[in-house]
């Protein structure tokens, strides 16, 4: 059992590296790349996980035999999140690849909202099955297994959300009463704060 | 404000037809109709506490959150059917979204930062008006795009909590509709009425079109637009009774509101979707994008 969440933890601690080495390299392009991918991606997961809802392919049941001792063990978790590690590099070919298509799709588009959600997601079902075939079968099936995880941002991402999100509720605050809490210094503006000497 | 109006004078009307039942708030006694008109002049000025900034739609807008915002709201409404929630829950999240999204405003917006919002929002909301509660796993069964810790979970929720400045008791287009409809009405007209009004309350919140409204007037156009299909003989004499407790810039923007829901209501006709946004902006939006 220790060995397992061991794994688990040189996983997400190689992931957290990944993210850490990119950002530091180029921050404003790396954003809006990521952006860029989370967008592809919540439109094309849609039809994986509906597809994925009605059967589990042959392939992918044979994986899971592979990596664990018995199919009702709790292993499989450690093993889907193992595998979600190694599954790293080809998920950004998989969301390059959805980023044209998207484009595409975008670009021809000339309904209205709700039919064009609909025309999206049929199209973006479509491709899939078409691109299914020209991979190689070890991407066939790392990318279906893709479908099942969720994405989770990393810590370093939620921290700076975090960090960003207490800083606009401070300058509201600061704005509101002019007066800066941190510092324990009134500002310019509409109320005037007069010391108290107890 | 549930109980504004007199037990005895609700049990003795329970025979008459729904045509006499409706016109009783004109003809209600005065002190009734002050009582009335006191509580409703109180939630309009509730109702400035708890909106999103000036501006909100736009910088929805210049940022490309039209279409995850919208993406969301519809989580919440899936949300609701599975969980059973009432739609008081439901249009809370709505406000605290909103609320916290014209706040923060992050420049880099992505949408796990909308998804993980969403679930603080709808935890809160189910917290503040629900009886029984949902566990942070069990809120992110389906639907998503991304999964959090609970311990991140909790996090968020305080951070929207003090951005909120922890008001959370907000008049939503739903508590508006809520008040001025179903109260006025003998219960077995809520459920075509309620069904009615929520749908356009709910397509109103995908609108963007329908941002720059107040819930307030949102909510009266709901009700006069299902008032008119529903039950048009009596609706006259209601909407004029409601437009005359009312000032000239609102009684302005509930004609304009009107008029663009049923604009909106009739393209949703054709259309047959429910719960898309029907504005061509989001189609141009997608496009440019």
């Amino acid at each position: 059992m220790s060995s397992q969440v061991g794994v688990r933890t040189r996983a997400r601690a190689a992931l957290a590296m990944e993210a850490a080495t990119a950002s530091s390299a180029q921050p404003s392009s790396k954003r809006k790349k990521i952006y860029d991918t989370n967008h592809v991606a919540k439109l094309s997961k849609t039809p994986r996980t509906s597809s994925s809802s009605f059967f589990i392919p042959a392939t992918v049941t044979e994986i899971v035999q592979e990596r664990c001792l018995s199919p009702t063990s709790s292993e499989i978790p450690a093993s889907c999140c193992s595998s979600n590690g190694s599954i790293g590099l080809d998920e950004d070919r998989i969301k390059l690849l959805d980023l044209e298509v998207e484009s595409a799709q975008v670009e021809t588009s000339t309904c209205n909202g709700g039919q064009e959600i609909e025309r999206r997601e049929m199209k973006s079902s479509s491709e899939l099955r078409e691109n299914s075939q020209e991979p190689e079968p070890m991407e066939i099936n790392s990318h279906r297994a893709l479908s099942k995880a969720k994405a989770m941002p990393t810590e370093l991402e939620l921290e700076e959300f975090f960090v960003a999100a207490e800083k606009d509720i401070q300058k509201r605050f600061q704005d509101k009463y002019n007066y800066d809490i941190v510092k324990d210094v009134p500002l310019e503006g509409r109320y005037e704060w007069v010391q108290l000497k107890p | 404000m549930d109980n504004l109006l007199c037990d005895e004078v609700w049990l003795s009307k329970s025979a008459n037809t729904f045509e006499e039942v409706i016109s009783d708030p004109v003809a209600l006694k005065s002190y009734e109709n002050e009582e009335f008109e006191e509580a409703f002049a109180v939630c309009l000025e509730k109702e400035v506490l708890c909106l999103p900034e000036p501006d909100y739609t736009k910088y929805l807008h210049s940022n490309n959150l039209i279409f995850p915002r919208c993406r969301v709201i519809q989580w919440f409404i899936k949300c609701r059917r599975r969980f059973n929630l009432s739609f008081g829950t439901v249009f809370l999240a709505f406000n605290y979204l909103d609320r916290f999204v014209s706040i923060c405003q992050c420049n880099d917006w992505e949408y796990w930062m909308l998804e993980l919002l969403s679930i603080a929002c709808l935890s809160i909301a189910i917290k503040f008006n629900e009886i029984s509660g949902l566990s942070l796993h069990e809120i992110q069964v389906e639907g998503l795009d991304y999964s959090f810790q609970s311990n991140v979970i909790l996090k968020m929720e305080l951070i929207l909590l003090k951005a909120l400045g922890w008001r959370l008791n907000s008049m939503t287009s739903f508590s508006f509709a809520e008040m001025l409809g179903f109260d006025f009405l003998e219960p077995h007209h809520h459920v075509k009425l309620i069904s009615r009004v929520t749908d356009l309350l709910v397509q109103a919140t995908l609108d963007q079109k329908m941002m720059e409204f107040r819930p307030s007037v949102v909510g009266m156009s709901a009700l006069w637009c299902t008032l008119d299909q529903l039950f048009p003989p009596t609706s006259d004499t209601y909407i004029a009774y409601i437009m005359s407790i009312l000032n000239q810039s609102q009684k302005d923007d509930i004609i304009k509101c009107h008029k663009l829901m049923e604009t909106q209501t009739s393209m949703c006709v054709e259309n047959h979707h429910y719960y898309c946004p029907l504005s061509p902006t989001t189609v141009l939006l997608n496009t440019h994008d």
